[in-house]
């Protein structure tokens, strides 16, 4: 009695027919992906070299969508609406922090090193500071001026608002700063303590070249490339992440955020000021995508008006794929989906330029068969 | 007496002002002639500037009198300047190359408008402040005026300053004598109604096609027995031919009449205007307004000041003297019998489609095209309406059912590698056709596509509505901001196939498919702007007109229980599940329908035009109109589609401004420009409230 309920339960066929056809499609689909990868593997045109690369890239590229995610994440916790703006935060942080850089590294009318090549980890440090005060300014403003009059009408009306801010963000940097791309300046920082006496690199000769180098590691008998920035900025965002984790759950405006994000009401009538805390959910989820647009742009050296884009779409899959509105989940669905994105084409042989797809699919069927995403509680109705 | 929001709201538009001025805005950007050597945009933009400044300022103190609101309005004006100026210290003190490269669209400030012909910064910055002041001043003045007159002026100065702006797109579209003998028949058979009055409906239209036909013998003998000379009022400058005016000189039977008719229908116009509708009486006056500034702007090379000063008349008058008429033709209109009112709606409709119809001999190609953009844009925006108007779904991917409907009627019609994989998968059929004298039709000859236009066009529409519902059945379940994502998700996923070089022989890659055969009628081919145009006017009308039955259907009722709440639609016996397969269905189908048209009549397909930016547009003009209605749809398509399209000299800012409207839009009338009225409850018991409100 009990297995006949269960198994009916399972397949649903009488009942939705859409739903039981969306399972089916599903796992054939699934089992497609399987039988492809297994055929690459197993002719020899993946192996396992090819999966430690993608997991090495995965992690940097990875880190940094956890870190634009974790401003989806917070807004919509908060708001249950999607900042399609965060993307253009992002794209703010880098070009300001663009401005910085570049300054830094003019030679001084005496002559002699830069400021960047004399102190180059402070530069950095600073820059990273001016690219998450520009991305906060950005985002305060964008919550007073376009959101919060609209903090009560339809979800729709501040969808539209949201996309509206977009294009006129980026229109404003592209009018007010032009539309040629703009490049991070190449910077080397040789760390002497780390030797690599057999990979002599152009600047550090035999010392480890933190930024630029690009070293061959040995595994088995074959060997990946590495670069030791990736491990810089999964740390950084380690490091940032953890911060934010205490923030929300050890502090006191962290636990007004919660609060808020449960019931607003409820929370202005426990002494909330539910107008402030959504300004520091703001607040906090610029300074991460501002710190990830200056990592991004050291390792992607590329700024234009439009580079948000992207990141932004790819971070909100990685928002989704952990559920959306949960911290912990937009990190690991980031760095899932920085995985994901660098070990896929390669192992379901799609061709580099189809690479951006593979996350919109990821994105596309994580909505349809998981709204709620791998972590996430079942969501309600009235929530999805 | 200076508010206490003064400063802060005039700092706000300072701050704005400065980004402006980096932008370039005020120097030579707006280096191009509003009014021949009077008046620039750049100074237009700067006075602009600096008059917000002081409404802003003078808003913020209102019902305090005339003198306080001048004051702040001063304060301003002078508070937004002094910004300005301190721009132009920064500008004198900063080197240039240092400026330029952050500010990259920068340009030197001598000779802009921000230093007011001085060559240095102190007296510039000091006659800044003066006029930023009188300029506030002003300003706190006309703040203080009566709402109408406000508009009035307000209106007036926008519409000499459009007319103004894009002078060099509407210079050739009308010759003075025509619009004079057409608004004079419109104007004098409206003022005969008012003066004769009129017993029944029947006399109305007679006094109307009276008036017609005596102005359309006075201009016909003046015509031809002037010989139209050129250089005359009647015939205008050489470079434009009057075309209603040469009818009587060409003088045989057709020609003439259709000189009668258009008379009498603009006679017919003028007197039933005196008893329309609102919106119906007032469009008979705009149109006339417009096309005697047009006549005006076209009887000379450059909009000067004498001109300006005529146009301004005209829409002062206009804006001035139509509320109290429209008043008063509502009141009549709402006091005639039913079968009258019919009848005199149905002329209105009639002077419309006739002005539609002969409306491409006058513009130019530039403008058909425009047009022609715009309402392959109303043919989206009416399947668009459809999914979030009526059934609250919102789709991000609308381009996705666009590139389909294109690349399949293009495929279809266009040699391909399905109808000749030998030349055409060479790519270089070019190459192999050097011989022909046409290579489009060369390669015709020699590899026709599949099918003609019009047996590929309804398996486009078919195709694209098909995989639209296809789409739509693993997002069922999706709502609000998901589904736009999801739906996002498939623009970009197509966009990115189709591009790719992996699909390259049937798509054609980055380079598209090209030489897709115009649609051609018999031995007519189909190929400029304004032949198209009539296609284009047939499918909008088409596509109107279905959308209106399917909303009022059951189907439509249907949509609206849905869009409004789903569960309580699922249980009052709607299958939800089918209403919004439907809704996608049909969105979709006009989406392909109209990317089909826009392959065939540019006569090739690019996938860079299909970017999420075509979504968004779309979304927009439906949500900037007013969602759930029709003519919101084609408002929103001629402010956001045309209106940028005809200001190319703004092209650069044009998407600035369209994310600023958007917003803008959104804070202050998020119902957007049109709101539909709220459908019907019941035909019976409403049918005749509907009737009194002058639908």
């Amino acid at each position: 009695m009990v297995q006949t309920t269960s198994r009916s339960s399972f397949l649903r066929l009488g009942k939705d027919p859409i739903q039981t056809f969306l399972y089916l499609a599903g796992g054939a689909l699934l089992l497609y992906v399987l039988v492809v990868a297994l055929g690459n593997v197993a002719a020899g045109r993946y192996g396992l070299r090819d999966f430690l690369q993608g997991i090495v890239l995965g992690l940097a590229q990875g880190s940094i969508y956890a870190l634009i995610a974790l401003g989806y994440t917070l807004v919509y916790g908060v708001l249950r609406m999607i900042n399609f703006a965060h993307s253009e935060v992002f794209m703010a942080g880098a070009y300001i922090g663009f401005f910085a850089i570049n300054a830094f590294s003019q030679t001084p009318e005496s002559g002699g090193p830069s400021f960047l090549e004399q102190n180059t980890v402070l530069a950095l440090l600073l820059t990273i500071i001016v690219g998450m005060t520009a991305s906060s300014i950005i985002a305060v403003l964008l919550e007073r001026i376009a959101y919060r009059p609209l903090r009560r009408a339809p979800r729709l009306v501040s969808l539209i608002t949201a996309i509206g801010v977009s294009i006129t963000l980026q229109q404003l940097f592209l009018r007010l700063f032009g539309g040629g791309t703009r490049s991070y300046p190449v910077v080397n920082l040789c760390f002497e303590p780390l030797q690599v006496p057999d990979q002599v690199d152009r600047v550090c000769g035999t010392a480890m070249n933190l930024l630029q180098g690009r070293y061959r590691l040995p595994i088995g008998e074959q060997e990946i490339i590495v670069r030791p920035l990736y491990f810089i900025v999964f740390a950084i965002a380690l490091v940032l992440m953890t911060t934010m984790w205490f923030i929300v759950q050890r502090t006191k405006v962290g636990k007004a955020m919660r609060a808020v994000a449960e019931d607003k009401n409820t929370a202005s009538l426990m002494g909330i000021n539910v107008d402030r805390i959504i300004v520091v959910t703001f607040l906090l989820g610029a300074t991460l995508a501002g710190a990830a647009a200056v990592m991004f742009a050291v390792y992607n050296p590329q700024v234009t008006p439009f580079m948000g884009f992207f990141p932004g779409v790819k971070a909100f899959t990685a928002a989704v794929l952990g559920g959306i509105g949960n911290i912990p989940g937009a990190m690991a669905g980031g760095l899932l989906l920085g995985i994901i994105e660098s070990a896929a084409p390669g192992m379901l042989g799609i061709p580099s330029q189809l690479e951006d797809v593979v996350a919109f699919s990821v994105l596309v069927l994580i909505m349809i068969f998981r709204p709620s995403g791998i972590f996430g509680e079942a969501l309600t109705k009235s929530r999805a | 007496m200076i508010g206490k929001n003064t400063l802060r709201n005039a700092a706000y538009v300072g701050v704005v002002a400065i980004l402006l001025a980096f932008m370039d805005v005020y120097s030579s950007f707006g280096e191009k002639d509003v009014i021949a050597d009077f008046f620039t945009l750049s100074q237009l933009l700067f006075y602009a500037t600096l008059f917000t400044g002081g409404v802003v300022a003078a808003r913020s103190v209102t019902g305090r009198g005339l003198g306080v609101s001048v004051l702040n309005g001063m304060v301003g004006g002078a508070l937004v300047a002094a910004i300005l100026a301190l721009v132009v210290a920064f500008v004198d003190a900063v080197p240039f190359e240092g400026i330029r490269f952050v500010f990259a669209n920068f340009s030197p400030l001598e000779g802009s408008a921000l230093m007011q012909g001085q060559a240095d910064a102190l007296p510039a910055m000091i006659l800044l402040v003066v006029i930023g002041a009188v300029v506030g001043g002003i300003a706190g003045f006309i703040a203080q005026l009566p709402l109408r007159i406000q508009n009035t002026l307000f209106g007036t100065v926008a519409a000499v300053v459009i007319i103004g702006v894009l002078q060099g797109q509407i210079n050739r579209i009308v010759t003075l004598g025509d619009a004079l003998a057409i608004s004079l028949t419109f104007f004098v058979a409206y003022m005969a109604v008012k003066a004769l009055g009129f017993k029944s409906n029947l006399e109305l239209l007679l006094t109307g096609a009276g008036v017609g036909v005596a102005s359309a013998i006075l201009f016909g003998v003046a015509a031809s027995m002037t010989g139209m000379e050129r250089d005359t009022l009647l015939r205008g400058s050489q470079q434009l031919e009057p075309i209603l005016l040469m009818l009587p000189v060409v003088g045989d039977l057709l020609s003439l009449l259709v000189f009668g008719g258009v008379f009498v229908l603009f006679g017919l116009y003028g007197a039933v205007a005196t008893t329309l509708g609102r919106q119906m009486h007032d469009a008979g006056w705009y149109f006339m307004a417009v096309t005697l500034a047009l006549g005006v702007l076209a009887s000379a090379r450059a909009l000067d000041v004498p001109l300006a000063l005529v146009i301004f008349v005209i829409f002062g008058l206009t804006f001035a003297i139509v509320p109290t008429l429209s008043v008063r033709a509502t009141a009549i209109y709402e006091s005639l019998p039913r079968p009258a009112r019919t009848v005199n709606r149905r002329v209105f409709f009639v002077v419309v489609l006739v002005i539609l119809l002969v409306v491409p001999p006058f513009m130019g190609a530039s403008l058909a095209n425009t047009l022609n953009l715009v309402m392959i844009y109303i043919i989206m925006g009416v399947g668009m309406n459809v999914m979030i108007g009526y059934a609250g779904l919102l789709d991000l991917g609308y381009v996705a059912s666009f590139a389909i409907g294109a690349y399949t009627a293009g495929i279809l019609t266009a040699p391909s590698i399905l109808t000749c994989p030998g030349v055409v998968d060479q790519a270089d059929a070019f190459n192999l056709l050097r011989g022909y004298e046409d290579t489009v039709l060369g390669l015709q000859q020699v590899c026709p596509g599949l099918m003609t236009f019009w047996q590929a066009w309804p398996i486009a529409i078919f195709v694209s509505g098909l995989t639209g519902m296809m789409l739509g059945v693993p997002v069922m379940r999706l709502r609000g901001d998901y589904l736009a994502i999801v739906t996002l998700g498939f623009g970009e996923i197509l966009q990115r196939i189709l591009i790719s070089s992996t699909f390259k022989p049937l798509f054609g890659g980055p380079q598209g498919v090209g030489r897709i055969p115009v649609p051609t009628l018999g031995d007519i081919e189909l190929a400029r702007s304004t032949e198209v145009y009539y296609l284009f006017l047939l499918v909008v009308a088409l596509g109107a007109v279905v959308v209106l039955r399917l909303a009022s259907s059951r189907l439509g009722r249907a949509w609206r229980a849905l869009r409004d709440d789903e569960d309580v639609a699922e249980a009052m016996g709607i299958n939800t599940t089918v209403a919004k397969l439907l809704a996608f269905g049909v969105s979709s189908a006009f989406s392909g329908m109209g990317g089909a048209l826009f392959g065939a009549s540019l006569q090739g397909i690019f996938p860079n035009s299909f970017t999420l930016l075509v979504s968004i547009n779309v979304l927009s003009l439906v949500i900037l109109g007013g969602m759930g209605g029709i003519p919101g749809v084609f408002i929103g398509a001629f402010v956001l589609v045309g209106m940028p399209e005809i200001l190319r000299e703004l092209r650069d800012y044009r998407l600035l401004a369209f994310g600023v409207l958007l917003v803008v839009t959104m804070l202050m009338r998020p119902d957007g420009l049109l709101p539909p009225q709220p459908p019907k409850l019941s035909e019976q018991s409403t049918a005749h409230k509907q009737a009194a409100a002058g639908d």
